[in-house]
């Protein structure tokens, strides 16, 4: 009975995907199945993959937010230049943290009027993540800047293990541990915290949760600060790893997140998604941004293909849906 | 407060109560929810409180639970005075609620929805898997009841979520354990359980407030009474000074119900207007055959989840159904709501809120909204002719509002329920089907719902009433179907039978429960 | 007039917004601002983003939300481009040509439209996310279609479009004028209209009111993309360039729109003025900030503070009036 419930998950249908696209690439070009190419795609994974960490905990919730891009490049653009003018030597550890907390404050910024004031999160967010990124560009720096600190080129250089292959240099990047060590985290506070029950307690039913004694305005306000701060940290690591900070980057890229989180099984009411499904979902969207490239297939490719699967996988996603709840009342 | 007579039961003096609401008034909009009442419970009391629907039992439930907050008045729990608690409150000070809607969560399994609150009142901040799952075991034991606690909750049927709710509050250690309705949906095994529980929970000197409007629950369960009429406590005091009789004129003020339909039939009509011939649906119901004639009111009733609403929508159109279905003698097939409409077949859902109304729009949307391609000229609309049409279904029905252009959110239920009547009535339907029609309706009202609805049977349209409401099946009703697990288990003529007896068999199960 | 001041709010509240404003200009810029060539300018600027929000206005009204017009319009926009600059004659495109570039740009929008309507009302996935969905495939078909690249050389007639004039008043704005009129009507005359309203209001009653709910959802999606394109064409006709990530701001402004012209975002209700003067409205207000100098970055701030500004006071004047009532 276990093994049926497991075929039947929408894990196991993205796993089975994803292990054909594998095979397919295989064939296709032999280089797929190195080590040197499973550690860039490892690292391809970071960015998008810790963003869906947060963005999953505020689809449980039964919101969305699409302002984490902007939350990302303001923190990034902050802590680059104020660290970089003023203090270029500070550690990679103070800087993600100050890019976190910039993060949570934002987060927190959404939260008041979700939460507080019950707007709809999803026009709400739109409208935050062009306050958030207008202040950005009006009033803390509109250039690129490149003189960021330090600490955040070496961190790019960062590599937790180097092997040398026939392919070249086969270098897995600390980041990668980073993304592991969210996902990991956030797997904890979902499963393993009331915390995190209490998110799914109030994607299911917020008045439910509220009359066994949840207090929604409180768990929401940590969904969005949550969400914040993760965003902050991706902003400390991207101008990390491009070795500059610009603000113009990473805005337009909230799609690939919410595709791979959408893919991963929550539905837009809440109460549903687990950290492996989204961690399955990224993986599939990275794969398939990365085929677009090995196939030679051109950049503005890209965005139509990003769009075709979000919806190709939300149509499936329902069909199953819809299918496995006839099943159930034919029963 | 009014004190007993001298004969029943002494009452501990006031302060050592373990609750008591003083003077508590709530208002929703027009409505006056809670006029002024004053309660109090004391350890091992068990009150039953009763009241129409209406009347403020729900609204002094949440009160109590903390969700609701009284526009006025004091609270003293424990000794202590509050203007008002929170829901994290009153759970800690031993105060349980099994809500009448459940209120559980869909999306997690049984297990965790009957540990969930236990665990947030010991302000646990890490989830024990084997813990969740003993806590729950140990509720449903206690039930005597087997439910898969790795399931999730959306997949169980009606009657294994109310016992997932009843699980969870007695999951925990609770002072006053307050139950709204808690048998809508349970075997006579499964609630024979339940007495014995209380029963229990009344020896460790717990109280109980049991919400109910079954005459034979009152009395077998509660000490004390409290009855609530259009928001006012018009009684408290103990169950041995009553009988059925007159506990039924205080709950509705009235002595006996109204003059029950007599259904005289057409001369010279033999074709029913409806006749149902093995229709099923899956997961449903299942092999249903009836007719029914014009000028007929026809009951249905049985308990929450017999699949008596499925069957109203089935024949609404709503569904995948087999079966056959005539018309007039005529065999049709009604495979959408529009098919149902263009036949002359209307519906008055059950939740009024959410199925029946637009909230926001005037009067007059809500109206015609049913009504709007015969009452178009092509592809036009004239607003006009909708508001003159709104105006006179406010005279017909005796509907109190000011005008057909105020949002419907400003009436009252009795007054919105009769703009939802107005509404398929504006289609002049032949079938008229109504589900649950006097929920949350008060008692001035539901008397005029109900002559409206005899006086439409009388005119020759056909209507079938779905409620819970024995009382009204029996007063409205010619004939009553009895539906119990998706099937059809008794038909029976309401001249030949009474409200008591009618109550009797609904919750009776020769068969037991298969499993939920 | 009286009558509509008084039953709406929003529209009330509008006009002195628009005061306000207009007010502010005349402190701060009053030469320039208020000079013919600047209202000129104004005009013909805004009636594409007019059409934009009246699309986002219809869908709103009906509970959902429509992300992709902007794809849509672009996507239109570059497909008639691409038929005009793929004529071969020496002389340029004829009239006839441009036409049928036009024609085929409605299609393209009836097209986009259909693709979202089946989506939401035969699947029945979440609009939030088909619309996410198509405005990145619409956009990014209209970026393959020119390479990235910016397409331009437009015939004359088909640039009389977007910078004619027509008894000296600029063929958008009359356009728009005619749009807002025929939303007017859909809206208070049609039965369409109601029913679009009603459905927004509360989809699970509509449906039990027998009303069909997938031809008015599936209608207000189609319509929302014919719209769209139309405004496509006013944007290419405008600068005479076809670009892909052309107006992507106005996603967002349209929105600001609808909601500052009244529309409730959960559904339900709107009306034409509101939106007419909405966007009146903000056409000053981009304006003066232009005139001002201010920068375009501070610009979407504005646009993003103002939308949760008018929603968050919406709130608060539901709350009160709740409040009033007891």
């Amino acid at each position: 009975m276990n093994l049926r419930k497991i075929v039947k998950s929408n894990e196991f249908f993205l796993f089975a995907v994803i292990a054909l696209m594998c095979i397919v690439f295989g064939l296709v070009s032999p280089s797929f199945f190195t080590v040197k190419n499973l550690f860039d795609v490892l690292k391809s994974m970071t960015e998008t993959g810790i963003l869906a960490m947060g963005s999953l905990v505020v689809m449980i919730s039964g919101g969305i937010d699409l302002s984490f891009m902007a939350i990302a490049v303001f923190a990034m653009h902050t802590v680059s230049r104020l660290f970089g003018l003023y203090w270029n030597s500070a550690p990679m550890a103070v800087l993600l943290l100050c890019g976190m907390i910039i993060g949570l404050l934002l987060g927190l910024f959404n939260s008041i009027f979700i939460a507080k004031f019950n707007l709809p999160p999803f026009i709400t967010t739109l409208g935050t993540s062009n306050i958030i990124k207008g202040f950005l560009l009006a009033f803390i720096g509109s250039k690129q800047f490149n003189k960021i600190p330090a600490a955040m080129i070496a961190f790019s250089k960062n590599n937790l293990l180097t092997i040398s292959t026939d392919e070249g240099n086969a270098n897995l990047h600390i980041g990668v541990l980073i993304f592991f060590a969210i996902a990991a985290a956030t797997s904890l506070l979902l499963n393993k915290t009331m915390l995190g029950r209490s998110i799914y307690c109030i994607g299911g039913s917020p008045s439910s949760s509220e009359r066994i004694g949840f207090r929604n305005l409180r768990i929401l306000m940590f969904v969005y600060a949550f969400a914040g701060a993760i965003a902050g940290s991706v902003g400390i690591m991207h101008a990390s790893f491009q070795r500059m900070s610009n603000p113009f980057d990473l805005v337009g890229g909230e799609l690939n997140v919410i595709a791979a989180v959408v893919l991963g099984g929550p539905r837009v009411g809440g109460g549903y998604g687990n950290v492996t499904g989204t961690l399955l979902g990224v993986l599939l969207i990275t794969l398939i941004n990365n085929s677009l490239v090995m196939l030679k297939i051109p950049t503005f490719w890209q965005s139509a293909a990003t769009g075709l699967i979000i919806i190709l996988g939300t149509v499936a996603q329902m069909y199953r849906y819809k299918h496995s709840v006839n099943a159930e009342k034919g029963a | 407060m009014e004190r007993p007579a001298p004969s029943a039961d002494p009452r501990p003096a006031r302060g050592s109560c373990f609750l008591e609401l003083r003077e508590i008034d709530k208002r929703f909009g027009g409505v006056h929810a809670l006029d002024h009442v004053s309660f109090s419970i004391c350890e091992g009391e068990t009150y039953c409180l009763m009241g129409e629907n209406g009347s403020g039992k729900s609204t002094l439930i949440k009160v109590i639970s903390g969700v609701y907050t009284a526009d006025s008045g004091e609270m003293i729990l424990n000794g202590k005075s509050y203007r008002h608690i929170t829901p994290t409150q009153a759970i800690e000070a031993g105060i349980q609620i099994i809500y009448q809607d459940f209120s559980v969560f869909p999306n997690l399994t049984v297990a965790e929805n009957i540990a969930l609150s236990n665990l947030v009142i010991r302000r646990k901040k890490t989830i024990d898997r084997k813990e969740i799952n003993a806590i729950a075991k140990a509720a449903l034991d206690k039930l005597g009841v087997e439910l898969p606690l790795d399931r999730e909750v959306s997949r169980l049927s009606v009657a294994g979520k109310q016992i997932v709710a009843i699980a969870r509050g007695l999951a925990q250690d609770v002072k006053l354990l307050v139950m709204d309705e808690p048998t809508t949906a349970l075997t006579h095994k499964e609630i024979l359980a339940l007495y014995r529980i209380i029963d229990t929970l009344k020896a460790k000197g717990i109280a109980i407030i049991f919400v109910s409007h079954k005459l034979e629950e009152v009395f077998s369960i509660s000490q004390r009474i409290a009855i609530l009429r259009n928001g006012k406590k018009v009684l408290d005091d103990s169950i041995s000074n009553f009988d059925k009789n007159s506990l039924t004129y205080h709950m509705t003020g009235r002595e006996i119900p109204s003059v029950p339909y007599e259904y005289i039939p057409a001369p010279h009509e033999t074709t029913p207007i409806l006749q149902v011939e093995g229709l099923s649906q899956p997961g449903a119901f299942h092999d249903i055959s009836f007719s029914l004639h014009t000028h007929e009111i026809l009951g249905i009733t049985g308990q929450l989840g017999c699949g008596r609403t499925e069957l109203a929508k089935a024949l609404f159109g709503i569904g995948k159904n087999h079966g056959r279905i005539c018309l007039s003698g005529q065999e049709v097939s009604i495979r959408s709501v529009q098919d149902a409409h263009r036949l002359g077949i209307g519906y008055v859902p059950e939740d009024r809120l959410s199925e029946g109304l637009f909230l926001q729009r005037s009067l007059a949307d809500n109206m015609t909204a049913a009504d709007v391609d015969e009452l178009a000229h092509g592809i036009l609309l004239d607003r006009k002719e909708l508001l003159d049409v709104s105006r006179s279904w406010l005279n017909q029905l005796d509907i109190a509002a000011q005008g057909p252009e105020i949002p419907a959110s400003n009436l009252s239920g009795g007054n919105q329920q009769r703009i939802v009547l107005a509404k398929w009535l504006q289609t002049k339907p032949k079938l008229l089907i109504l589900n649950c029609p006097t929920v949350g309706v008060d008692v001035g009202s539901k008397n005029q719902i109900h002559e409206i609805v005899k006086q439409l049977a009388r005119e020759g349209m056909g209507i079938i009433v779905i409620s819970d409401d024995i009382g009204e099946i029996v007063t409205l009703c010619s004939r009553v179907m009895i539906m119990k697990d998706g099937r059809l288990v008794k038909q029976v003529n309401s001249a030949d039978t009474t409200v008591e007896a009618l109550e009797r068999d609904v919750i009776s199960d020769d068969d037991g429960r298969e499993g939920v | 007039m009286k009558n509509l001041l008084n039953k709406d709010r929003h529209i009330t509240r509008l006009l002195v917004i628009m005061a306000i404003v207009l007010a502010a200009m005349a402190v701060l810029n009053p030469s320039v601002f208020y000079s013919a060539s600047n209202f000129s300018s104004m005009a013909v600027q805004f009636p594409e983003l007019g059409f934009l929000s009246i699309a986002a206005a219809l869908v709103l009204m009906s509970g959902g939300i429509d992300l992709s017009i902007t794809g849509t319009a672009v996507f239109s926009g570059i497909v008639a481009a691409r038929i005009m600059l793929a004529s071969d004659s020496p002389d340029g495109p004829s009239v006839m040509v441009v036409v049928l570039a036009c024609a085929a740009a409605l299609l393209v929008g009836l097209a986009c439209g259909a693709v979202n309507a089946v989506l939401v009302a035969k699947v029945g996935i979440a609009p939030m996310l088909v619309t996410l969905g198509t405005m990145n495939l619409f956009t990014g078909i209209g970026i393959v279609l020119t390479k990235g690249s910016a397409l331009s050389g437009f015939p004359a007639s088909f640039l009389a479009i977007g910078s004619g004039r027509l008894l000296g008043i600029p063929v958008p704005l009359l356009l728009f004028v005619l749009a807002t009129i025929i939303l007017a009507f859909f809206l208070n005359k049609t039965k369409l209209g109601y029913k679009l309203c009603i459905y927004g209001s509360n989809p699970v009653a509509s449906f039990f009111s027998a009303i069909n709910n997938t031809k008015v959802v599936f209608t207000t999606y189609v319509m929302s993309g014919l719209i769209s394109s139309i405004a496509g064409i006013i944007m290419v006709s405008r600068v005479n360039t076809a670009k892909a990530d052309f107006g992507s701001s106005y996603g967002l402004q349209a929105l600001l729109v609808a909601v500052l012209g009244g529309v409730d975002p959960s559904g339900g209700s709107g009306k034409a003025a509101g939106i007419f003067i909405a966007i009146v409205t903000l056409q000053f207000l981009s304006s003066g900030f232009n005139l001002l100098h201010v920068s375009s970055f501070l610009k979407d701030l504005t646009w993003g503070a103002l939308l949760v500004f008018v929603m968050v006071l919406n709130v608060v004047n539901a709350q009160s009036k709740g409040k009033k009532k007891e």
